[in-house]
C-alpha cells in the first residue's frame, strides 16, 4: 500500500490524523477494488441498431451500448447508429446508456434494433437533493422539506429566505422590517443556542454561502442580508434539510438546519430557451400610527400640568394674550408620519438562457431587482449575473463552472431605533410643533431629527460586490464509484458611505458635516473531495457509500474612517474635511473537515443509513479542537408490504426514524477561547492596551442531539400527501457568553455552559384535489409547533425586555404585571409578587414570550384553461410582542412636548371612580417608565401574503412567432392581514442585530403592501 | 500498474493541499490582540497598560459619561428631559437594580480597578533593564492612585462593595470576595493614597496635569477626609497643594479655565481627545458626534441661582438656545460649547481645595479664614460677596460652602455626595426612603455572584 506511506509523509499534524485514516481506509478499499477488472475478446455475433429519442425522434450521438455480464462497449455515431462485433450469442442482454435519459436494458435477439430512450425528467421529479448527494424521495430515512422554484417565483421580495415564509413546516420566518434587502429572522425547528449563531447553513450548489452580514455603520437595529445578493430567478429548488440525519453530514454546521439552494443549469442535447420575466410593482404601508391630535397633545398636557398642581393661569397651552401658544383648539397637526412614506415600485427583470449540446450544458442568467422602501429613501438594487458551466469530456470526466457576479446597492438612512432616524423624526416628534423654522430652515422641537431633512439631506449608500465561483471535476472510476474535487470562493466585499451634512441633527454646526467611509470584505475559501459509491445488487439491494473532506478558510476585513469639518454641504467625501480618524482590523478562522454516509435500501422498502462527520474548529483549543457528529435514520415503506397493498387504501406509507449528533461553532468570535489583551485603547493620543477577554482553554462544541420520527401517507396514487414529523432536539454544551461577577474586570466569559431544547410536530398536507383537464386546483397547507425551553442555565441572563433563564423559552419578556389603575388615584397598581409591599426588581415576572403556539402557511394553486390563480396564507398564531412603540409613547405626560402620543392617552384616568388600564396624567412618579405588561400584546395573525393570477396566451397563436409561452400576471402581496395587533404590523423585530430578542417593535414601518403586474415569456 | 499510478496523482492533491494549509487553518493568529501571557513584559508594554488605565478610568462608561450623568442627575441643579425613560430614575430616586447605567457604570469600575491591579502586579516582575526603579515606582504609584479614585467613587455611590486587588486571570478568582462595609472601602482609599504618596516622585519638576502627580494624590486625600470629617487632615492636604501656588492657581478668569486646556486650576483633569472622545455635551444639546440627546437640562432652580447676584461670572455656564424651541437654557456655553467630544474632566482642581478648606476650616471653628477661601473663590467669579460680612455662626459658614460648591462646581460631580454627607438630601431632593441615598448593586451581579448582597432597600 504504497500510497499511505506516500501520505503519511505529507501528513501536516497529528490532531489531523483521525479524521485522515478514516478517509484513507475508505480510499484503500476503492483502490482495491478498481483494479480487479479482466476482460477476454471472442467474436460470436454482429449487432447494428440506432438509438433516439423516445419523445421526439431525434438520433442519439455518443450514446453508450453495453452487453450486460460483458465490458464489450459501443458509442452510437452521428446518425445515432452503432455496430457490434462481439463474441457473446444471441439472445443477451443490451444496457443502453445516455447522459440525461433513462438507462434501458433490453433482451436483443437479433440484428438490427432500434432502441427509444425516455428523458431522464420523469424519473428526476422524485429526487431530493440532500448533503453531497441526490437521493429518492420515497426512500429517505430524514425529514426533508422541497420547495420548487416556481413557487416562489411572483413573490416580490428581495432575499431567498424571505421567500420561505410560510412555504414549509419547521420553518419559521418573519421579516424585521420593511427596509429591503436587509436581515431576516429564520429559524429551522426552533433556537438552540444563545451566543452561537441560529441560523441555518445555506449551501448553493454545494458550495457554502457566507451569511455573515457586511454592514458595519449601524442604522439603528437593521442589518443588511448576504442571502439577497441571491438571485431567486436563477433558483430551481429549494431543500430544507431538518433532521439530525439530513443535517449531521454538514456536522458542525447542521444543527440550525441546512437550506440547500440548486440553481438552474443547461440539459445536454437540448435547444437553447430563452426565458424572460418581467414585473413592476408599487408598495404602500398597510397600517400607521394613530398619533394623537394637536389638540388632544394640549388637553393632556394641560391635564398633566393641572394634575401636578399647576396653577392654571400657567397652564402649558394657554391663550397667547397670557403669554402661551394658544388653546388645545388653536393647535396645528402636523402630518410628519404621512410626510416619509410613498408609494414605492419594485421592479424586475429576470432573462436566462439554457441549453446543451452532446458535450456542453449551459445556462446563462442575468437578473436586475430594484425596490424602493415604503419609507422614503431607502432603496435596495441588484444586478446579477450567472454562468453554470458543464464539459463532459468523455464518458468519465466531467468538469463544471459556476460563476455568480452579484452587484448591489443600497440607499440607507438610520430609520428604526435611532432618534436621528427617519421614522424616529417623523414619530415621535409632537405634532403641534412646526417641520419648519420660520426663516425655512429644518425644525428639530424635540430630541428627534426633521423626517424631511432625514429623507432629503442623507447620504449614506452602500454598494456591494460579490463573486461566488466554484469549479468541479468529476471522475468516474468505475460504474456507480465517482471522484469528485470542487474548489470554490465567496468573495463579498461592501464599501458604505455616509455623510451627514450641516443640516442634519448629526452634522449641524459646530460639527459641520460627519461622514465615514467604510470597506469590508468576506472572503471564504473552500476545497472539498468527495468519493461516492452507488450500487444496486439484483435490482433490490441500494448500496451507496459517500465519503469526503473540506478545508475551508475564511477571512474578515474592515477599514473605515470618518470625518468631520465639511467646508460646506457640497463637499461630501472624507477627504475634504478638517479631521479624520480611521480603524481598521481583520480576523481569520478556518475549519478542516471529513465525513462519510453509508446507505443500504432493500427492495425499497426497508431502508437505513448512517453518516458522521469529523470537524476541526481553529476556535477552540488544541485539545478540544476535533467534534464527531454521527447521525442515522431507518425507514420503512409499509406501502411496499403485501398486507398493506391488500387495504388498497395507500398509495404511499412510510415510517421513518432517526437520531444524530450536529454541532455549532458559528457565530462565536474568532479568538473565544483565549485569554486577550487589546489595543487603541487610547489617553493622551497615545494607545494603550488593557485585558479583553478572559482565557477558557476548555471550550468546546457545542452539541444538538436530534431525534425525529415521520409518517408518509399517501393516498389516491398520491393524490393526496401527508407527511407528519415529531423532532425532540436537544442542545448541550452551549456557547455562552456565560456572564460573570463585574468585579472580575470581565462581564462575561465564553463558556460551554447551558442547554436547551426544542420540540414540535410538523404536519404538511399536499392535495390535488381536482384534476380535470380544464380545472385543476392544488392544495398545500403546513402547520408546525416548536416548543422552545432553556433546560439549563447556571444564571438567569437578563437581555433589553427579555431575560433567558433555566425552564422558560428563550425570548421571554420580563415585566412587571399591571393588575389596574386605582379608580381612586389613578396610578397603576402593579402585582406585588414578593408581597414585601414595594414595588422592585423582585417583582417582575416572565410574561409571555415570542414564540408562536402554532405557524404555517396554506397555499392553494387553481388552473382553469389558460387562466392560473395562486392563493397563499401565512399565519402565526400565539406569539406575544413587547410593543415598545407604545410603551415610549404612553408617557403620561412625563415626556410631555418631547415624546408624541398615541390616541390610546385619550383613555386615561381622569376623576375618582373612572375605571381603565391607562393611568393619569402626571410628569411626576413612575407610573409611565415601568415596564408595564400594558405593552405586551398577542401577535398572532393570519396573511393573505400572495394572491396572482396569470393568464397563458394560447399556444396557437404563439407558434407563428417562435415563442413557446407566454404568461401574463398580477399579483398581491398582504393584501389582507387578519391580527387584534394594536400596531402596524405584527411581523416586526426591531432587533435585528440581536438575535436573542425576537418580537419587539419599535418604530418600524409595516410590511408593504404591494400590487404588481408582469410577464414570462419562453422561446 | 500504470493505472493505478495514474489516478493516484488526482487523489493526491486534497494529501498536497493538506500538508500546506493545515497548521494556517487550524491556527490563525489573532492579529488585533496580544495574549495574557504577552501583555506586560518590559517598559513599553507596561508604559501601554498604564495608558490603558487612564483609558479605562475615562471611558464613556465611568468618567467620560455615565458616572458623570448619574451623579449630576442625582442632584438639584439637573433635571431630566430625555428619551431612554430608564435614566429618569435617578431624577426621581427610584432607580431600579436592572437599571442599565449602574450596571454598565459598576463594570468599568471594576475594569479600571483590574487594569490597575494588573499593573501593580506585573510592573515589579517585569525583567527589563532599562526600566529603571523610579520609573518602576511611577508607574505603580499611578496605578495606586487610580484604583483609589475607583474605590472612593464605589463607596460614595453604593456603599458597600467588594474589594478586589488581584488582578483576574481566570473567572474564579475573587470567589467569595463579598461586600465590605463602606469603612473598609474607605480605608481601602486611603491605604491606596498612602502607597501612592510614597512611590510617585515627591516634588516634580513639572506636573502632567493629565496624570496622577503627587499633588493629585494630596487633593485626593483632602477630599477623602473631608468626606470622614476629619477636618483636620482634610484641611492639611488641601495646604499641601494650595501653597505650591506656582503649580496651581486659580485662574484670573473664571471662563479662562473652560476654554483652555490644563490651566494652573487643574490638579488632575482627564484628557479626551479626537482619537478617545466622551459623550458627555450630546447629552446636554441636540447634536454633537455621538448623537446628541439632549436628555439633560439646568433647574429652574439653578438658573435662578447662577444668574442672581453671586454667581458672578458663572453665570456664563448656562447657553440660550437661539434656535427653536426658544426658552431652552442649557448649559456649557464655555466648555464645551465648541466640542467634538474632546472637552476634558475636571477630577480634582485647585477651587475645590479652597472650598474643602473653608469647610474644614469653618468645622474647626476658625470661621473668618473659612470666610476668606470662600471669598477668594467669590471674587474670582466677580459675584457679590456682600453675604459673606460679619459671618459667625459655623453652620451659617457651612451653609455659604455648600452653595458655593453648588454654583462653582456645578455638573462636576459634587452635590449629590454633599448633599448625603451633609444629611440633606432626603429633605433638598424629597426623598422619602434614606436607602434611596445608596444604588442597588446592578442585578446581574446578585444573579451571578452568590458572594454578593443587595443594598438595604432594594431587591
Amino acid at each position: 500500500m504504497k500510497i499511505i506511506d506516500r501520505a503519511q509523509a505529507a501528513l501536516p499534524g497529528r490532531r489531523l490524523w483521525p479524521g485522515f485514516a478514516f478517509y484513507l481506509l475508505i480510499s484503500a478499499f476503492f483502490f482495491g477494488n478498481a483494479s480487479a477488472q479482466e476482460t477476454t475478446p471472442l467474436i460470436n455475433s454482429t449487432l447494428k441498431g440506432t438509438i433516439s429519442d423516445a419523445l421526439t425522434g431525434e438520433k442519439l450521438i455518443g450514446a453508450s451500448i453495453l452487453i450486460q455480464g460483458t465490458t464489450h462497449t459501443a458509442t452510437s455515431d452521428r446518425a445515432g447508429a452503432f455496430n457490434f462485433v462481439t463474441g457473446q450469442k444471441f439472445p443477451y442482454t443490451l444496457i443502453i446508456k445516455y447522459i440525461g435519459y433513462q438507462t434501458k436494458t433490453l433482451v436483443v435477439d437479433g440484428s438490427p434494433v432500434n432502441v427509444k430512450l425516455e428523458p431522464e425528467t420523469n424519473q428526476l421529479q422524485d429526487l431530493v437533493v440532500v448533503g453531497y448527494g441526490a437521493q429518492d424521495r420515497k426512500t429517505l430515512t430524514s425529514s426533508v422539506a422541497t420547495i420548487s422554484g416556481k413557487q416562489i417565483e411572483d413573490i416580490p421580495v428581495a432575499g431567498v429566505d424571505q421567500m420561505l415564509q410560510g412555504q414549509a413546516s419547521g420553518v419559521l420566518v418573519s421579516s424585521n422590517t420593511s427596509v429591503p434587502g436587509s436581515g431576516i429572522f429564520i429559524r429551522v425547528r426552533g433556537s438552540s443556542s444563545i451566543n452561537a449563531s441560529n441560523d441555518p447553513l445555506y449551501v448553493v450548489d454545494g458550495v457554502f454561502l457566507n451569511n455573515r452580514t457586511l454592514q458595519s455603520i449601524s442604522t439603528g437595529g437593521q442589518q443588511t442580508s448576504p442571502i439577497a445578493d441571491l438571485n431567486p430567478g436563477d433558483v430551481e429548488s429549494i431543500e430544507i434539510l431538518k433532521d439530525a440525519n439530513a443535517t449531521a453530514i454538514y456536522g458542525s454546521r447542521g444543527a440550525n438546519g441546512v437550506v440547500l439552494i440548486t440553481t438552474k443549469r443547461g440539459k445536454l442535447n437540448r435547444k437553447p430557451k430563452v426565458d424572460i420575466g418581467y414585473y413592476k410593482g408599487i408598495s404602500k404601508a398597510i397600517k400607521f400610527w394613530p398619533t394623537i391630535s394637536g389638540l388632544g397633545e394640549g388637553i393632556l398636557q394641560n391635564e398633566t400640568w393641572l394634575n401636578d398642581g399647576g396653577a392654571f393661569d400657567k397652564r402649558p397651552f394657554r391663550p397667547k394674550s397670557e403669554g402661551g401658544p394658544g388653546l388645545p383648539e388653536e393647535q396645528e397637526t402636523i402630518d410628519r408620519v404621512g410626510l416619509i412614506f410613498q408609494n414605492a415600485p419594485t421592479d424586475n427583470v429576470d432573462v436566462s438562457v439554457a441549453g446543451g449540446n452532446e458535450k456542453t450544458t449551459y445556462y446563462l442568467g442575468g437578473n436586475y431587482y430594484s425596490q424602493d422602501a415604503i419609507v422614503k429613501p431607502d432603496r435596495f438594487q441588484r444586478a446579477s449575473f450567472r454562468v453554470n458551466l458543464g464539459q463532459q469530456f468523455n464518458e468519465k470526466t466531467k468538469i463544471g463552472v459556476s460563476v455568480n457576479l452579484v452587484s448591489t446597492n443600497r440607499n440607507m438612512t438610520p430609520n428604526n431605533n435611532v432618534p436621528n432616524g427617519t421614522v424616529n423624526g417623523a414619530l415621535y416628534t409632537p405634532v403641534y410643533l412646526p417641520l419648519y423654522n420660520p426663516d425655512g430652515s429644518y425644525a428639530r422641537p424635540s430630541l428627534f431629527e426633521n423626517p424631511v431633512a432625514a429623507i432629503k439631506e442623507t447620504v449614506f449608500t452602500d454598494a456591494g460586490t460579490r463573486i461566488t465561483s466554484n469549479i468541479f471535476g468529476e471522475y468516474k472510476i468505475l460504474e456507480g464509484l465517482k471522484f469528485r474535487t470542487s474548489w470554490s470562493v465567496d468573495f463579498n466585499e461592501s464599501k458604505a458611505d455616509n455623510y451627514f451634512n450641516s443640516k442634519l441633527q448629526l452634522g449641524q454646526a459646530p460639527i459641520n458635516g460627519i461622514g465615514t467611509s467604510a470597506l469590508n470584505r468576506n472572503a471564504t475559501l473552500i476545497n472539498e473531495q468527495l468519493i461516492s459509491y452507488d450500487k444496486v445488487w439484483e435490482n433490490v439491494h441500494q448500496f451507496n457509500l459517500t465519503v469526503g473532506n473540506t478545508l475551508q478558510k475564511e477571512t474578515f476585513e474592515t477599514t473605515s474612517v470618518t470625518g468631520t469639518g465639511y467646508p460646506t454641504d457640497q463637499f461630501t467625501l472624507v477627504a475634504s474635511s478638517a479631521s479624520q480618524t480611521g480603524t481598521s482590523r481583520k480576523s481569520q478562522a478556518g475549519l478542516v473537515s471529513f465525513f462519510g454516509r453509508a446507505s443500504y435500501g432493500y427492495n425499497r422498502k426497508y431502508m437505513i443509513d448512517a453518516s458522521i462527520r469529523a470537524d476541526a474548529s481553529s476556535r477552540f483549543g488544541k485539545d478540544n479542537r476535533w467534534g464527531y457528529f454521527p447521525a442515522a435514520g431507518v425507514a420503512w415503506r409499509a406501502s411496499e408490504e403485501e398486507f398493506i397493498k391488500q387495504l388498497n387504501l395507500f398509495s404511499e406509507l412510510k415510517f421513518n426514524a432517526s437520531y444524530g449528533l450536529t454541532g455549532n461553532q458559528n457565530g462565536i468570535p474568532d479568538f473565544a477561547a483565549l485569554g486577550l489583551w487589546n489595543g487603541g485603547n487610547n489617553y493622551l493620543s497615545t494607545s494603550g492596551i488593557l485585558p479583553f477577554q478572559l482565557a477558557n482553554p476548555n471550550l468546546k462544541w457545542e452539541t444538538t442531539t436530534q431525534f425525529n420520527v415521520g409518517l408518509n401517507m399517501g393516498f389516491l396514487k398520491d393524490r393526496l400527501n401527508l407527511e407528519l414529523n415529531y423532532y425532540n432536539k436537544y442542545t448541550t454544551n452551549l456557547l455562552l457568553q456565560q456572564p460573570i461577577s463585574q468585579k472580575l474586570g470581565f462581564a462575561s466569559i465564553f463558556s460551554n455552559s447551558g442547554e436547551i431544547s426544542n420540540k414540535g410536530f410538523e404536519l404538511s398536507l399536499n392535495a390535488q384535489v381536482i384534476t380535470h383537464k380544464a380545472f385543476t386546483w392544488n392544495a398545500r397547507f403546513n402547520i408546525s409547533t416548536n416548543k422552545n425551553t432553556i433546560e439549563k442555565l447556571n444564571t438567569p441572563i437578563l437581555d433589553n425586555r427579555t431575560i433567558m433563564q433555566q425552564g422558560s423559552p428563550l425570548y421571554s419578556f420580563y415585566a412587571h404585571k399591571q393588575l389596574g389603575v386605582n379608580p381612586a388615584n389613578g396610578d397603576v397598581v402593579f402585582e406585588d409578587v414578593n408581597g414585601d409591599g414595594l414595588l422592585s426588581d423582585a417583582d417582575l415576572q416572565i410574561v409571555g414570550n415570542a414564540w408562536p403556539d402554532f405557524f404555517g402557511g396554506f397555499g392553494n394553486e387553481f388552473t382553469y384553461g389558460n387562466f392560473d390563480l395562486n392563493v397563499f396564507f401565512n399565519y402565526s398564531i400565539g406569539n406575544k410582542i413587547w410593543n415598545n412603540t407604545r410603551y415610549r409613547m404612553g408617557h403620561g405626560g412625563s415626556r410631555n412636548g418631547v415624546f408624541a402620543q398615541l390616541e390610546e392617552q385619550l383613555d386615561r384616568w381622569q376623576n375618582p371612580g373612572d375605571i381603565t388600564e391607562v393611568p393619569r396624567m402626571t410628569a411626576k412618579g413612575n407610573n409611565a417608565s415601568i415596564i408595564s405588561d400594558r405593552f405586551l400584546e398577542d401577535g398572532s395573525y393570519a396573511r393573505l401574503k400572495t394572491l396572482s393570477l396569470g393568464y397563458k396566451l394560447p399556444k396557437a397563436l404563439l407558434a407563428k412567432y417562435h415563442i413557446s409561452n407566454v404568461r401574463l400576471y398580477i399579483a398581491a402581496t398582504n393584501l389582507i392581514t387578519i391580527t387584534k395587533y394594536k400596531g402596524v404590523d405584527p411581523e416586526v423585530n426591531t432587533m435585528g442585530d440581536n438575535q436573542n430578542v425576537m418580537g419587539y417593535d419599535q418604530a418600524i414601518a409595516s410590511q408593504p403592501r404591494t400590487f404588481q403586474a408582469g410577464f414570462n415569456l419562453s422561446f | 500498474m500504470k493505472f493505478k499510478s495514474k489516478y493516484s496523482l488526482i487523489w493526491a492533491i486534497p494529501f498536497l493541499f493538506f500538508g500546506s494549509s493545515c497548521k494556517d487553518l487550524l491556527d490563525p493568529k489573532p492579529l488585533l490582540y496580544v495574549a495574557e501571557e504577552n501583555s506586560i513584559v518590559n517598559k513599553k508594554s507596561a508604559d501601554a497598560a498604564l495608558i490603558g488605565t487612564y483609558s479605562a478610568l475615562g471611558q464613556n462608561n465611568y468618567q467620560g459619561n455615565t458616572f458623570r450623568y448619574i451623579v449630576n442627575l442625582a442632584d438639584d441643579n439637573l433635571r431630566w428631559v430625555g428619551n431612554s425613560p430608564s435614566n429618569r430614575e435617578f431624577d426621581v430616586h427610584a432607580v431600579f437594580a436592572t437599571n442599565t447605567s449602574v450596571s454598565s457604570l459598576w463594570g468599568a469600575l471594576y475594569s479600571t480597578i483590574n487594569s490597575s491591579n494588573n499593573i501593580i502586579q506585573s510592573v515589579p516582575k517585569v525583567n527589563d533593564q532599562t526600566f529603571g526603579q523610579a520609573d518602576r515606582n511611577a508607574a505603580i504609584g499611578e496605578a495606586y492612585f487610580i484604583r483609589a479614585l475607583a474605590y472612593f467613587d464605589l463607596v460614595r455611590l453604593w456603599g458597600n462593595v467588594p474589594i478586589i486587588t488581584e488582578s483576574t486571570r481566570n473567572p474564579n478568582s475573587a470567589d467569595g470576595i463579598g461586600n465590605s462595609t463602606p469603612a473598609q472601602v474607605y480605608k481601602q482609599v486611603g491605604d491606596d493614597l498612602e502607597v501612592a504618596q510614597n512611590l510617585l516622585p515627591a516634588s516634580p519638576v513639572t506636573v502632567n496635569r493629565n496624570r496622577a502627580s503627587i499633588y493629585a494624590v494630596y487633593a485626593l486625600k483632602s477630599r477623602l477626609f473631608l468626606y470622614l470629617g476629619q477636618w483636620q487632615q482634610a484641611l492639611d492636604y488641601a495646604d499641601l497643594v494650595i501653597k505650591e501656588s506656582a503649580k496651581f492657581s486659580l485662574v484670573s478668569s473664571y471662563s479662562a479655565f473652560f476654554n483652555t486646556k490644563n490651566t494652573t486650576e487643574s490638579i488632575f483633569e482627564i484628557d479626551y481627545t479626537i482619537n478617545n472622545k466622551n459623550s458627555w455635551a450630546g447629552n446636554w444639546f441636540a447634536s454633537n458626534l455621538t448623537g446628541g440627546t439632549r436628555e439633560l437640562l439646568p433647574t429652574d432652580e439653578f438658573i435662578a441661582l447662577a444668574r442672581g447676584p453671586y454667581g458672578g461670572d458663572r453665570k456664563s455656564l448656562l447657553l440660550d438656545i437661539n434656535t427653536p424651541p426658544k426658552g431652552i437654557i442649557t448649559y456649557g456655553n464655555m466648555n464645551f460649547k465648541i466640542s467634538t467630544g474632546e472637552n476634558q474632566v475636571y477630577a480634582l482642581r485647585i477651587a475645590e481645595l479652597y472650598l474643602i478648606r473653608a469647610e474644614a476650616k469653618a468645622e474647626l471653628n476658625r470661621i473668618p479664614e473659612a470666610v476668606e477661601d470662600i471669598r477668594i473663590i467669590r471674587l474670582r467669579a466677580k459675584a457679590k460677596d456682600d453675604d459673606l460680612n460679619g459671618l459667625s455662626d459655623k453652620s451659617q459658614v457651612i451653609t455659604k460652602v455648600l452653595q458655593e460648591r453648588r454654583l462653582e462646581l456645578a455638573y462636576e460631580s459634587h452635590r449629590w455626595f454633599d448633599l448625603i454627607r451633609r444629611g440633606l438630601a432626603q429633605q433638598v431632593l424629597g426623598i422619602s426612603d434614606v436607602n434611596k441615598l445608596r444604588y442597588p448593586i446592578p442585578r446581574q451581579e446578585l444573579l451571578v455572584d452568590p458572594a454578593l448582597k443587595q443594598n438595604p432597600g432594594y431587591n
